[in-house]
C-alpha cells in the first residue's frame, strides 16, 4: 500500500518533470482510482511502467491526461456567470472594433460555444475572434467537432435560458438520433489550437480571457505564472474570468486587478497608463 | 682523453680539409658534366621536334595547298560568270580526281551558298550532290569498301557539326576543323578537314574542303626515333584534342588534359605559338607549334621525357669518384696521426714528471731526450725541481717555530730566497709586540712596518678599537640602566600627576639635577605643568605655556631637545634647607608622540649636561611620550565609558519595549496564519469533495450511457426486425386483406344470391308472376356480373402485387382456336354476327406459356368485340405479327405470335385509345351505360400480357371497327415480373409526342445570344427563371413555355455566366442542365448553394444521364431526366408555381404537408439535414406521442403530417384547457407544443397549470411563439416551459428540439 502510494508520486513527479503539468496538489484517493483504472485499461503491469511508458510515448500520456483530468464542463455552466458577462463585460467589449477572446483550457468546447452564442446574439459575433485552447490534443478535436449528446442538450438549454438566451436554443443546434450538432455559423469566429498553460506563452493581446475551473489543478506557483501569462495577454481595461472555486486574490497578480463582478469571479486588469 | 691528444687534434681538422675539398671537387664535377648532357639532349630533342612538327606542317599545308586551289579554281567560276566552262558537273569530276589521287583523303566535297554557284538551285532540285533546294552540295567519300561515292554534305546546319561551313564563312579564311573520330567500315579513324572558303571580290561563296584522315601522322610520330624509350611523342590539335600519341594510337581523338592530367597547367598556358622547352614534374616537356595555313591557333608537337633516364649518367660517374676521394682520405689520414704519436712521446713523460712536482712530490724522474726543444724543456725542469727543495726545507724549519735556518741564496736575483728571510726578521718583532699588548697595554703605541704590513697595521686598529669598544660599553651600561628604571617606574595605570612626578624626580636624581619640572600639553594646546621636582611656586613663574611661549614652549614647536647655559643668577633658583644656588644650565626636552608634542621636561643643574645625559634623553622622550599619552587616552576612555554605558542602558531598556511589542505582534500573526490555514484547508477540502463528485456523477453517467447504449442497440436491432417485417406486412397488407375480403365476404353472399335468384327465375313452383321472373333473372345477371367484375379486380390486384401465379405449358395453337370456336360459336349465332377463325400455315405447332391467362386475353377481346359490335363480322386470326415495332425489346416476328381480334363494331376515337387501357375507363363514359362491362378486361389483358412477355397493340377507327392485338412470344421464358411503368408506354403510340426529338437535332451553343431574354426589362415583382442551358433549342422551348406561364427569363449558357446572373439578378427558380461546357452542372449546383446569396433558390435539374439523386442529395428541388417530355416540363413548371406562390404568401409552417422530402425546395442546410435523416433512422421520434396544443388548424394540420411522417403520433388539443384534458386523458404523452396565443386558455396559463400537477413535473414542453413577440420567451420558460420555438419555424429546427426532448 505504502509502496503504491509512493510510486503514485513517483509518477506525478514524473509527470510535472516532463510536461510540466502539476497534479501534486490532487487528492491522493482520487488520483490513485483515476491511475489504476488507466492502469487496467492500458493493460500495463505496475505503475513504474506506466511510468516509463509515458514519459516516452506521448500518446500514453494523453490517454493518461485524458483520465486524470475532469472535463466536467457544460453549456453555459454556471449560467449566472454568463448573464454577469452580458449585462457588464459585453457593454465594455461593445466599444471595441475587434475583440479577441481567450478561452483556455477549453475542454470539449461547451463553454466556448456558449461563449459564441452570447456574443451571437449580441452581435458581436462578426467582429470576434475566439482562441479556444487545450493541452490535450484529443479533447480538442472534440471540441472542433462540437457534438454533443442529447441528454446533455436538455441541460444546456435550461442553462441557456437561465444565462438570459435571448433566442430559441434550438436555433445553435441540429439533433440526430444521438446526439447533437452545433451549428455550423457559430463556429466560424472560433480558432481550436493546442496551448499548454504551464509551458506555453502569450500569444497576443486579448480583451477577455476565460479560464473557467483550470486553476483548481494548479498548484500555487504554476497558478502565480499562469496568471502572470493572463496579465501579459491582457489588454489594460479588459477581462479575466475564472472558475467560480477559484480566485485571483491570493495571487501575485492579484494587486493587478480589480474586482467587476466578485461573486462571479469576473476580474478586469487595472488601467495603468496615463488617459 | 682521447680527445685531449695532440696527435688526435692535429689530424681530425687535417681529415675536415680533405673531406671538404674532394666533396666540392665532386659537385662540380657533376653538375656541370650533367648541364653539358641536358643541354646537348635539349638541343637534340628540339630539333627533332622541329623536324617533325616541320614534317607535319608541310603535310596539312599540302593538303591545304589543295583545297585552296580548288576553292581558287571554283572562285573562276564567279570571276568569269558563266563563261567559264566550269558548271556543277565538271565540278563534281574535279573534286572526283582530287580524292582519286589523294589515297589519305577521306573525303572532298564543296559547299556553296544557296543560288551562288550559278543562280540555277531551282533547277537542280532533288538530284544528287544537291539538298532539296537546289542548293550546290557535292562530297565525295569512300566507303567502307574504299570506293569512292557522291553524296551531298550533311550537317552543314547543324550548329555543333556544321563548323566546317560556318566558321570558314564568317572569317573568310581556311580553317581546320578539330580533329574527331570517324567510324567507317567499322574502323575508326581520327580525322581532321580542311576548309577553304571560295571568295570572289571579297564575297563569300562556299567552301571547298577536304576530309583527310590522320594515319598519317601517327606513321611520322612512331617512326621518331629518340634514344630515350620512355619518350612521349604527341601531336596535339589547337583545342587540346591529341590528333596522334606515338606507340598508343587508341589515344587519339582523346583531350590531352585527360590522358596527361599532370601537364594541364604546362599545356593550357597561352603561348603555344612559341616552341617551349622545360622540366615539368619530373618530366622534359617540349612543345613546338605546328602552323597550319594561316589559321590562328597552332597545334603542337609535344614530347614529353622522363628526366631520370636523362641525367642517370651524370649521376652514375658522381658515386664512383665519392668513393675514390673516401678510401685516399682515409689512408692519409691514419699515416699523419701515426708519426704525430710518435713524436710527442718523450713530451707526455715531461708533463707527467711536472703533474707529480705539481701535487707536492718534489722528485724528478730521468728522462731521456733528444737535443731539441723538447730535450732544453727536459733541463730546466731538472733545475726548478732541485731549487724548490732547497726553499722547501727552509720553510719547514720556520713553520716549526725555528726562525734560525736562513736560506742560503742561489744568486743575487734569488727573491724567493731573500724574502723568505727577511719573513723571518719581521716575525720575529710581531711576536714580541703581541706579548706586549696581552699585558694590557693599550696605551703602547704599535708601529707597521711599512704601509703594506697588513699584520702590523691590524695589529695597530685592534688595539685602538679595543680601547673605544670599552669605553661604549660604560656609557650605554648607563644608558640602559637608566632607560630600564624608567621603564618600570612609568608601567602601570597611573594619573598624569602621579607619572610626571615619578618622572621628573627619577629623571633629576639620574642626571644628578638638582631641579626639573614636568610639563604636560592639554586639549587646548598649552603646556601645563604637572609634576616637579624641588620646584617651588616661584613669583612670576608661570606653571601654563602656550606654544613658543619661553623656552619651554619654544621646545614644544622645535620639538628638539633645548639646552640653555649660563644662565643668569635670578633666572631661577635652587633651594634648600640650607640654603639656594642658581643652576648654570637648563634642558628642556620636548616629549614628541606621532610626531605631536604631549609635554616638556625642564631640567636645571649646576654642571653642564653630559652627552650620555642628552642621549639618554632623546631616547627615553619617546617612551615618556607613549606613556602619557597611554594615560591621556586611558583618561579619555574612561569618560567615554561611562558614556557608553550610559547609553547601553537606555538601549537595554528600549530593546526591552521594541521585544515586548514584537512579541505581541508575532501573537497576532500566528493567529492570522491560523485562520488562513484552516481558510486554505477548508477551500482544499470542499474542491476536493467538488471534484469527487463530480467524478462520481461523470462514472455514473457513463454507466448510464452505457446501459442506454447498449439498450439502444437492442431496440435498434428489434426496431431493424420489426421494421422488416412491417414493411413485408404493409406490401402484403391491402392486397392480402383485399382479396380475402373480395374472396370470403363478397362471394359467400355473392353465392347465395346467384344460386337464390336462379332457383327463383326457374318458377319451378310456378307461382311467380313473368315480371317477377323477369326480376329474378335481373338479380342473377346482375349478380353474374357482380362475380365478374369481383374476380377481375382479383386478378387485376394480383397481377399488380405480383402475385400472379403463371403455370406455362405447351399449348397447341388448334386447341386454341377450337376453345375459342366452341365458346363464341353460340354467342355469334345469337348475335347473326360473322365469327371467322384464321390460323397463317407458317406458325409452329404449339407455343409453351400460360393456356388459361392467353385465353382469358382473347376471350377477353372477343367478348369486347361482340360487346360493341351489333352488325359485320369478328375475326379471330393467329399469325405472324404484321408489324415490326414491339415496346418489349425481345420481341421480334420470328419469335412471336399474334393473335388478333378484329371487329366492325363501333371503333375507338383516336384520342380515347389510350384511356381503354386504364382500369374502369370505356372509351365513352356512356359507353358502360349501352353496353355493360366493367372497364377493367382490358386493364388486366395489358398486365396479363406483360406478364406473359408480350404486349397488346390496337388499331381502331371510329365507325369501323377495331382490332387488338396479343403478341406473345413463342416460348415463356421466365416469369415476367410486371415492371412499374407507365401504362402507356406498353402502348405503340405514335403519337407520343415529345421534346426528345428536338434535343436530338444539332446543337448551335454560339446562337445561344441570339435568343433573347429579359435581363433588359426586369421590374421589380416580375417573376424571373433563369435558364441555363447550352442547347438552344431546348432553351427555346424553355423560353417559351416559361413566357406562356407569365415568367421572365434569363438565358446562360455557361455554368460560369449562369452563377453570376444567379447572384446578379437573384431569379425565383433556376433550370439548370446537367451537360455544359466549362463547368458541369453539379458543379455549378453546388456553387449556388454554396452561395449565402443563391442557396435558397430552387434549382431544377435537366439531366441526360440520370444524376438525379445526386442533385436532390446536393439540394436541387427537382430533376427531369432526358428526353424530357412535355408533362415532365409541366410538372417543374407546376412546382416553381406552387414555390414562389408559397414564399409570397407565408404561412406558420414553411412546409407544405404531404410532400415527398426529396422532391423539396431546400435551403443547402436543410438539404444536409435532409441527407443525414435519410442515412440514420430516427428512432428518438419514431413512436413517441405528442401533444400540440394550438388553434390555428392549418399549423396542426402541417404539423402533424411532418410528425407523423417521422412515425410520431399527434394528439390535438384546440386551446390550453383542451390541451390539459387531453393530457389527463391520454396515457404516456412524451411530449407538448403548446402555442402560447389560444383562446379560452393560453399557452401560458396551460403551461402553469400542467406544472402544477406533480406527474408532468418533467414532461418537457415546447413553447410555440410568434417570433414578433420579443418578452415571450422569458415568460414561457418562467411559465414552464423547457424550450421555446418561434414560429414560423423551420420543420428540421423543430425535428431537431425534439430530438433532444425526447431522447
Amino acid at each position: 500500500m505504502e509502496n503504491q502510494n509512493n510510486e503514485i508520486k513517483l509518477l506525478i513527479e514524473a509527470i510535472y518533470l516532463k510536461y510540466g503539468i502539476d497534479f501534486r496538489g490532487y487528492s491522493e484517493a482520487s488520483i490513485t482510482r483515476r491511475i489504476l483504472k488507466n492502469l487496467a485499461f492500458s493493460g500495463m503491469k505496475s505503475i513504474s511502467e506506466l511510468r516509463s511508458r509515458i514519459v516516452r510515448d506521448k500518446a500514453s500520456f494523453e490517454q493518461l491526461l485524458l483520465d486524470l483530468s475532469i472535463n466536467v464542463t457544460e453549456m453555459f455552466r454556471d449560467p449566472l456567470f454568463y448573464k454577469a458577462v452580458r449585462e457588464t463585460v459585453v457593454p465594455c467589449l461593445r466599444k471595441k472594433s475587434f475583440i479577441k477572446i481567450w478561452h483556455a483550457g477549453c475542454a470539449s468546447g461547451e463553454e466556448v460555444y456558449s461563449l459564441a452564442i452570447l456574443f451571437h446574439e449580441e452581435g458581436l459575433d462578426n467582429r470576434t475572434r475566439v482562441y479556444a485552447t487545450d493541452f490535450n490534443e484529443k479533447i480538442l478535436t472534440a471540441a472542433k467537432n462540437g457534438i454533443y449528446s442529447l441528454e446533455k442538450m436538455k441541460t444546456y438549454t435550461m442553462n441557456y435560458y437561465k444565462a438570459g438566451g435571448k433566442s430559441s436554443f434550438g436555433d445553435y443546434y441540429t439533433s440526430r438520433s444521438n446526439d447533437a450538432t452545433i451549428s455550423q455559423f457559430l463556429k466560424k469566429n472560433i480558432l481550436f489550437t493546442r496551448h499548454n498553460l504551464a509551458s506555453d506563452r502569450s500569444f497576443g493581446e486579448m480583451d477577455l480571457i476565460l479560464c473557467r475551473n483550470v486553476m483548481i489543478y494548479f498548484n500555487r506557483d504554476l497558478q502565480d505564472s499562469v496568471f502572470q501569462l493572463f496579465k501579459e495577454s491582457l489588454s489594460e481595461g479588459c477581462f479575466l474570468c475564472l472558475g467560480a472555486k477559484e480566485s485571483l486574490r491570493y495571487s501575485t497578480c492579484s494587486d493587478d486587478f480589480e474586482d467587476v463582478v466578485p461573486k462571479e469571479k469576473i476580474y478586469r486588469k487595472k488601467i495603468t497608463g496615463c488617459l | 682523453m682521447l680527445f685531449n691528444s695532440i696527435a688526435i687534434k692535429l689530424t681530425i681538422p687535417i681529415l675536415l680539409l680533405i673531406l671538404c675539398i674532394d666533396g666540392i671537387l665532386i659537385t662540380y664535377t657533376t653538375i656541370s658534366r650533367r648541364d653539358h648532357l641536358i643541354s646537348s639532349v635539349n638541343d637534340h630533342i628540339l630539333a627533332i621536334a622541329r623536324d617533325h612538327s616541320g614534317a607535319v606542317e608541310a603535310e596539312f599545308e599540302k593538303t591545304l595547298n589543295i583545297t585552296k586551289t580548288l576553292a581558287d579554281s571554283f572562285a573562276a567560276v564567279k570571276e568569269l560568270e558563266s563563261a567559264s566552262g566550269l558548271g556543277r558537273e565538271s565540278v563534281k569530276v574535279i573534286l572526283n580526281k582530287t580524292l582519286q589521287s589523294n589515297p589519305s583523303f577521306l573525303a572532298v566535297y564543296t559547299l556553296w551558298e544557296p543560288d551562288a554557284f550559278d543562280s540555277m538551285d531551282e533547277a537542280f532540285r532533288g538530284i544528287a550532290a544537291h539538298d532539296e533546294t537546289g542548293r550546290f552540295i557535292p562530297c565525295w567519300t569512300r566507303d567502307s569498301q574504299g570506293n569512292i561515292v557522291l553524296e551531298h554534305a550533311r550537317d552543314y546546319k547543324n550548329e555543333a557539326k556544321g563548323g566546317y561551313y560556318t566558321i570558314p564563312r564568317n572569317t573568310k579564311k581556311e580553317t581546320v576543323i578539330d580533329p574527331y573520330l570517324y567510324t567507317l567500315g567499322g574502323k575508326q579513324i581520327l580525322m581532321v578537314s580542311l576548309v577553304s572558303p571560295v571568295i570572289f571580290d571579297n564575297s563569300f561563296y562556299g567552301v571547298v574542303g577536304v576530309d583527310l584522315s590522320l594515319d598519317w601522322i601517327q606513321n611520322i610520330i612512331d617512326n621518331v626515333f629518340i634514344h630515350e624509350k620512355n619518350a612521349k611523342f604527341n601531336i596535339i590539335s589547337n583545342n587540346g584534342i591529341l590528333a596522334a600519341v606515338s606507340g598508343e594510337p587508341s589515344l587519339a581523338g582523346k583531350r590531352f588534359e585527360s590522358v596527361y592530367p599532370h601537364l594541364k597547367d604546362e599545356f593550357s598556358s597561352n603561348n603555344n605559338s612559341k616552341q617551349r622547352i622545360g622540366f615539368t614534374d619530373g618530366n622534359l616537356v617540349v612543345f613546338t607549334p605546328i602552323y597550319i595555313g594561316n589559321t590562328q591557333t597552332p597545334w603542337s608537337l609535344n614530347i614529353i621525357i622522363p628526366s631520370d633516364s636523362i641525367t642517370a649518367t651524370a649521376f652514375s660517374g658522381m658515386w664512383t669518384e665519392i668513393v675514390i676521394s673516401i678510401i685516399l682520405t682515409l689512408i692519409s689520414v691514419v699515416f699523419i696521426a701515426f708519426f704525430i704519436n710518435l713524436k710527442m712521446k718523450p713530451l707526455r713523460r715531461i708533463a707527467e714528471s711536472a703533474e707529480k712536482v705539481a701535487s707536492g712530490r718534489l722528485v724528478y724522474d730521468a728522462i731521456v731526450t733528444e737535443d731539441d726543444e723538447i730535450g732544453k724543456v727536459n733541463a730546466s725542469f731538472k733545475n726548478m725541481v732541485f731549487s724548490l727543495k732547497e726553499i722547501t726545507s727552509a720553510c719547514q724549519a720556520l713553520a716549526v717555530g725555528d726562525f734560525s735556518q736562513p736560506v742560503q741564496l742561489r744568486s743575487k736575483d734569488d727573491i724567493l730566497g731573500q724574502t723568505v728571510n727577511f719573513m723571518v726578521e719581521n716575525i720575529k718583532k710581531i711576536v714580541k709586540q703581541l706579548n706586549n699588548i696581552a699585558k694590557g697595554g693599550f696605551s703602547s703605541k704599535f708601529r707597521p712596518f711599512s704601509e703594506k704590513d697588513q699584520l702590523g697595521t691590524a695589529i695597530a686598529e685592534l688595539i685602538s678599537s679595543l680601547r673605544k669598544m670599552t669605553e661604549e660599553n660604560e656609557r650605554q651600561n648607563i644608558i640602559k640602566t637608566g632607560t630600564m628604571e624608567l621603564h618600570t617606574l612609568m608601567r602601570g595605570e597611573k594619573e598624569i600627576s602621579t607619572l610626571s612626578d615619578n618622572i621628573i624626580t627619577f629623571l633629576c636624581r639620574y642626571m644628578n639635577a638638582p631641579i626639573g619640572a614636568f610639563y604636560v600639553m592639554d586639549e587646548e594646546g598649552f603646556l601645563i605643568l604637572t609634576g616637579s621636582f624641588a620646584y617651588g611656586q616661584q613669583t612670576n613663574h608661570s606653571s601654563r605655556f602656550a606654544p613658543g611661549e619661553g623656552l619651554t614652549g619654544q621646545a614644544s614647536i622645535e620639538k628638539q631637545i633645548i639646552v640653555v647655559t649660563d644662565v643668569p643668577e635670578d633666572y631661577v633658583r635652587i633651594q634648600s634647607g640650607v640654603g639656594n644656588a642658581a643652576p648654570r644650565n637648563i634642558l628642556l626636552c620636548p616629549l614628541v608622540f606621532e610626531n605631536a608634542v604631549k609635554g616638556v621636561i625642564e631640567i636645571g643643574a649646576f654642571q653642564e649636561f653630559s652627552d650620555v645625559h642628552l642621549s639618554f634623553l632623546s631616547q627615553i622622550s619617546d617612551s615618556i611620550a607613549i606613556a602619557i599619552n597611554s594615560a591621556q587616552i586611558r583618561n579619555r576612555m574612561k569618560t567615554l565609558l561611562g558614556h557608553t554605558q550610559e547609553q547601553a542602558d537606555m538601549l537595554k531598556s528600549q530593546q526591552e519595549a521594541l521585544r515586548q511589542s514584537n512579541l505581541d505582534l508575532e501573537k497576532q500573526a500566528d493567529a492570522l496564519k491560523q485562520s488562513e490555514s484552516m481558510l486554505k484547508e477548508q477551500q482544499e477540502e470542499l474542491r476536493h469533495t467538488n471534484e469527487e463528485l463530480q467524478e462520481q456523477a461523470q462514472l455514473l453517467e457513463e454507466q448510464k450511457e452505457d446501459i442506454q447504449k447498449k439498450h439502444l442497440e437492442l431496440e435498434m436491432a428489434g426496431k431493424l426486425i420489426k421494421e422488416k417485417v412491417d414493411d413485408l406486412e404493409r406490401t402484403s397488407k391491402y392486397k392480402s386483406e383485399f382479396l380475402a375480403n373480395m374472396s370470403h365476404e363478397l362471394r359467400t353472399p355473392l353465392n347465395s344470391i346467384l344460386l337464390l335468384s336462379r332457383l327463383i327465375a326457374d318458377n319451378k313452383d310456378g307461382n311467380l308472376t313473368k315480371k317477377q321472373v323477369e326480376f329474378a333473372d335481373t338479380i342473377h345477371a346482375s349478380g353474374s356480373d357482380l362475380l365478374n367484375l369481383i374476380n377481375e379486380v382479383l386478378d387485376l390486384s394480383k397481377v399488380e402485387s405480383g402475385k400472379m401465379e403463371l403455370n406455362p405449358e405447351e399449348i397447341h395453337l388448334k386447341d386454341i382456336a377450337s376453345t375459342i370456336k366452341r365458346d363464341f360459336q353460340h354467342l355469334s349465332q345469337k348475335k347473326e354476327i360473322d365469327f371467322v377463325i384464321e390460323i397463317s400455315e407458317d406458325l409452329p405447332v404449339s407455343i409453351f406459356t400460360d393456356r388459361q391467362r392467353t385465353e382469358q386475353i382473347i376471350k377477353n377481346f372477343l367478348s369486347n368485340a361482340f360487346k360493341f359490335t351489333s352488325c359485320g363480322k369478328i375475326t379471330f386470326n393467329v399469325s405472324r405479327p404484321s408489324v415490326n415495332s414491339f415496346s418489349q425489346t425481345d420481341l421480334s416476328r420470328s419469335n412471336s405470335i399474334a393473335f388478333s381480334v378484329t371487329d366492325t363494331g363501333i371503333g375507338i376515337p383516336r384520342d380515347k385509345q389510350q384511356t381503354v387501357f386504364e382500369a374502369f375507363k370505356q372509351a365513352d363514359g356512356t359507353t358502360s351505360r349501352k353496353y355493360g362491362g366493367t372497364g377493367l378486361g382490358l386493364s388486366i389483358s395489358v398486365e396479363l400480357a406483360k406478364y406473359l412477355g408480350g404486349e397488346i397493340q390496337l388499331e381502331s377507327e371510329e365507325g369501323k371497327g377495331s382490332t387488338f392485338t396479343l403478341i406473345l412470344p413463342e416460348k415463356l421464358e421466365q416469369p415476367f415480373m410486371a415492371e412499374k411503368k407507365k401504362r402507356q408506354s406498353s402502348l405503340k403510340n405514335n403519337e407520343d409526342d415529345t421534346v426528345n426529338n428536338l434535343t436530338e437535332t444539332e446543337k448551335s451553343p454560339a446562337c445561344i445570344e441570339a435568343l433573347k431574354d429579359d435581363r433588359r426589362n426586369l421590374n421589380h415583382g416580375d417573376r424571373v427563371i433563369l435558364i441555363v442551358e447550352d442547347d438552344i433549342h431546348f432553351a427555346k422551348i424553355l423560353s417559351n413555355i416559361s413566357r406562356s406561364r407569365e415568367f421572365k427569363i434569363l438565358l446562360a449558357d455557361n455554368g460560369q455566366t449562369g452563377l453570376h446572373f444567379a447572384d446578379y439578378y437573384k431569379p425565383d427558380a433556376i433550370i439548370l442542365d446537367f451537360d455544359l461546357p466549362q463547368m458541369d452542372g453539379l458543379s455549378v449546383l453546388a456553387r449556388l448553394k454554396d452561395n449565402k446569396k443563391t442557396g435558397h433558390i430552387p434549382v431544377f435539374f435537366v439531366s441526360a444521364l440520370d444524376r438525379a439523386s445526386h442533385a436532390l442529395q446536393m439540394g436541387a428541388a427537382g430533376y427531369a431526366v432526358k428526353p424530357v417530355s412535355l408533362d415532365d416540363l409541366e410538372k417543374i413548371y407546376d412546382k416553381i408555381n406552387l414555390i414562389i406562390s408559397e414564399s409570397v404568401k407565408p404561412i406558420p409552417v414553411s412546409e407544405s404537408p404531404g410532400e415527398v422530402m426529396t422532391e423539396d425546395h431546400s435551403s443547402p442546410d436543410r438539404a444536409k439535414n435532409t441527407d443525414m435523416m435519410i442515412l440514420g433512422k430516427d428512432d428518438v421520434l419514431n413512436n413517441k406521442k405528442v401533444l400540440l396544443v394550438d388553434d390555428d388548424m392549418r399549423n396542426v394540420y402541417a404539423t402533424t403530417n411532418i410528425l407523423e411522417e417521422k412515425g410520431m403520433k399527434v394528439i390535438v388539443g384546440k386551446n390550453g384547457k383542451e390541451g390539459i384534458e387531453r393530457l389527463n386523458k391520454e396515457k404516456a404523452i412524451d411530449l407538448v407544443l403548446m402555442d402560447i396565443m389560444m383562446p379560452i386558455m393560453d399557452g401560458y396559463e396551460a403551461m402553469k397549470e400542467i406544472r402544477k400537477d406533480n406527474r408532468f413535473a418533467k414532461l418537457p414542453i415546447i413553447a410555440l411563439t410568434a417570433k414578433a413577440m420579443k418578452g415571450d420567451r422569458a415568460l414561457c420558460i418562467e411559465a414552464g416551459a423547457d424550450d421555446y420555438l418561434a414560429k414560423p419555424f423551420d420543420t428540421e429546427k423543430l425535428l431537431s428540439m425534439l430530438r433532444v426532448w425526447l431522447y
